[in-house]
């Protein structure tokens, strides 16, 4: 069994809505294992981000918070630790880039200046020390005429462009673990291609743990070896990428693979998932995918269900898998 | 029913105190559209396909060239008032939460137009107020209700539902899926497919999805910096790319199966600034085939051979891609659990 770097149990984060609490994060486990990429996938409103912000302690402070669990990482209990614990880890032990380098980055300041700021503050090296490792990570993340961009504005680069300063800025420092946070959602396609591209590599030739959060199963086929899928707020399905892709055994992964116009029958139409997620001030009790589920059955889909691991690892919180009922009693299902 | 001839559409734009610089977004362009088809346009950011659908809305009006909406000619936006064409002519946008009134309810956001471009008396107006609520499956209680009650797949219906309640001949949509979740994407889809069905509603559908342009439309135009490059039938255009550009773009989308990519696809860098492009074919600096010719003389869009609907700006139009841009059909089981029960939910 690989021994996992980072990893996170039961964990709960309450979003503050209106001046009540709602649990949007509920019992997230996961491992991420060394030199791996765990994608999460989910829509909005599925905690995948919020997951991923708790671990580095960024949830909006007076909006969202954990509420329990716990994240190790290096000996520590992230969950737990104080901000100046935590801002040691971030950037040199965990780097994260977001969706919008645009405001991710500081506007007013030179590229350069920024990633030599957290080298320096982190008393990695000297500012001289640390200018030469910041030209040396945009030179690795290949941005065209580095020591150009070294002394220009975010708002004068590429989009392009700009992802790539915000990933030289979560590696120089060379952490362990990096979080990419729907890195390249803002971004055009063929530009999409190059960075996923750039990503994979540094990772390959850094070791790095990856945890990919993204809505595109596309990019996880694409990029990463695990799959964790979640829905309003827990985890419904997670195991290799491959088989989650092609024998999904939660009815909600299928209908996200069925709703992809790849899966195409020769119709025009799309297939689409009826109803819409609960909203955090529903409460759903038993399965939360019921309210939209082809398969429910009343009784058993209405009590709590657990996330059931098989020995290859494959996890899936249901207890009528796809492949599991006979035709004769989906077609029942489907009618009644 | 729409005719586009040579339209170009240029902005001023200020590049500091007292100069302005000349951005033109969209260069020269022409294109009919046939009516009831659904014609699509491709491209990435920046590249004129909003300020092209933006033209043909009558929302600006194109710099030079000419359009015509079933053979009356369109110079200008107040044109587009005199000529009744507000009524044929209407446009759905990307962000549902923006393109609502928050202060209307759906009644009075249904009705508006309605009211604005002549329906009828009151009684008329709410008569089809009903019937396009039960076009969209809201049902009559849903009407009083204020857009922030529904979600943005629920939201874009009502924009759908607003933007036919006048029975307009052609319908633009604007990235009208782009802010949707998956999972209720097809709702807006299938939409709009039943309106261009039943109702013959010409659709110019504008996007950066490929994959599902793929799937909608009857034919695809790619835009590149202000130019259309190559225009095809759908299955051509994904199966018989002819202008590198499009391939490029085609092989770009991350495939389900994990496929690697061409180092050609990952060299191409990005598109140039639309203030300096380039001379002879704007795409020369990034594509893999450009010879001398490229950079002295702009290939115009052509047909690629004697069949005359498949066209590219490309002097190679003539050679098929090196290999078939076609990637191996991936199967998932039970597809048919999410199809048969892909009916729109009613709010």
């Amino acid at each position: 069994m690989p021994q996992p770097i980072l990893s996170i149990r039961d964990l709960h984060v309450s979003l503050r809505l209106g001046g009540t609490e709602h649990d949007a994060v509920r019992g997230v486990s996961l491992n991420l294992n060394k030199g791996e990429v765990l994608a999460i996938v989910g829509e909005s409103g599925s905690g995948k981000s919020l997951t991923a912000l708790s671990v580095l302690g960024l949830l909006p402070r007076g909006i969202a918070a954990i509420s329990s669990g716990e994240i190790h990482f290096d000996g520590k209990d992230l969950a737990q630790a104080s901000n100046a614990e935590l801002d040691r880890v971030r950037g040199s032990g965990i780097g994260i880039i977001f969706q919008e380098p645009l405001s991710a980055l500081n506007p007013v300041m030179r590229v350069g200046d920024q990633i030599i700021e957290g080298i320096v503050r982190r008393g990695e090296a000297s500012r001289k020390q640390a200018r030469k490792m910041a030209l040396e990570t945009l030179i690795g993340v290949r941005i065209s005429d580095p020591e150009r961009r070294m002394k220009q504005y975010p708002h004068e680069l590429s989009g392009g462009m700009r992802q790539r300063a915000m990933i030289a800025l979560a590696l120089v420092s060379n952490p362990a673990v990096l979080i990419a946070d729907e890195p390249t959602t803002a971004l055009d396609v063929t530009v999409q291609a190059q960075i996923l591209s750039l990503l994979k590599a540094q990772q390959k030739s850094r070791d790095l743990s990856m945890i990919i959060i993204t809505h595109d199963l596309g990019i996880v086929a694409e990029v990463a070896d695990r799959v964790a899928v979640m829905y309003a707020g827990e985890i419904v399905e997670a195991g290799e990428v491959e088989t989650i892709l092609s024998r999904p055994k939660h009815p909600y992964t299928l209908g996200l693979l069925s709703c992809l116009p790849e899966f195409s029958d020769g119709g025009r139409r799309l297939a689409v998932i009826a109803g819409s997620i609960p909203s955090l001030t529903e409460s759903v009790s038993g399965c939360v995918f019921k309210t939209r589920c082809p398969l429910y059955m009343q009784g058993p889909c209405d009590a709590r269900i657990a996330l059931t691991s098989g020995p290859d690892g494959h996890a899936f919180r249901c207890i009528r898998p796809i492949g599991s009922e006979t035709p004769a009693e989906s077609e029942q299902t489907r009618h009644a | 029913m729409l005719d586009l001839l040579n339209i170009t559409r240029r902005y001023r734009v200020s590049a500091g105190l007292l100069s302005t610089r000349i951005l033109t977004a969209v260069d020269k362009l022409s294109l009919s559209l046939r009516k009831g088809e659904f014609f699509s346009l491709v491209g990435e950011s920046g590249c004129g396909k909003s300020t092209l659908a933006r033209i043909v809305c009558g929302l600006e009006a194109q710099s030079e060239g000419e359009m015509r909406i079933d053979g009356k000619t369109i110079t200008g936006t107040a044109e587009f008032a005199d000529k009744g064409l507000r009524r044929r002519v209407q446009m759905i946008f990307q962000d549902p939460y923006s393109s609502l009134n928050p202060r209307m309810r759906i009644r009075d956001i249904l009705a508006e137009p309605l009211i604005s471009l002549g329906w009828g008396n009151a009684q008329a107006v709410q008569t089809r107020v009903a019937e396009l609520a039960s076009i969209i499956r809201f049902p009559d209680s849903a009407l009083e209700r204020f857009p922030h009650q529904f979600s943005g797949g629920q939201r874009q219906r009502v924009a759908i539902a607003r933007a036919i309640a006048a029975n307009p001949d052609l319908l633009i949509c604007d990235e009208p899926v782009s802010a949707l979740d998956v999972s209720i994407k097809g709702q807006i889809i299938n939409l709009l497919l039943d309106i261009q069905e039943q109702l013959g509603t010409t659709i110019l559908f504008i996007s950066h999805d490929l994959s599902l342009v793929r799937k909608i439309s009857d034919r695809v135009g790619v835009m590149y910096l202000g130019s259309l490059v190559e225009v095809a039938p759908a299955q051509q255009l994904f199966a018989d790319p002819r202008h590198p550009y499009t391939r490029l773009l085609i092989e770009s989308v991350p495939a389900l199966n994990g496929k690697r990519r061409e180092e050609q696809v990952l060299a191409a860098g990005e598109m140039p600034s639309p203030f300096a492009i380039p001379s002879g074919c704007r795409f020369r600096d990034r594509c893999p085939l450009a010879f001398d010719r490229c950079a002295t003389e702009a290939p115009g869009l052509q047909p690629v051979t004697s069949d005359e609907r498949h066209l590219a700006a490309c002097h190679l139009r003539a050679q098929p891609a090196p290999r078939p841009a076609e990637r191996p059909p991936v199967t998932i089981p039970q597809i048919d659990l999410f199809r048969t029960a892909a009916e729109t939910t009613t709010p």
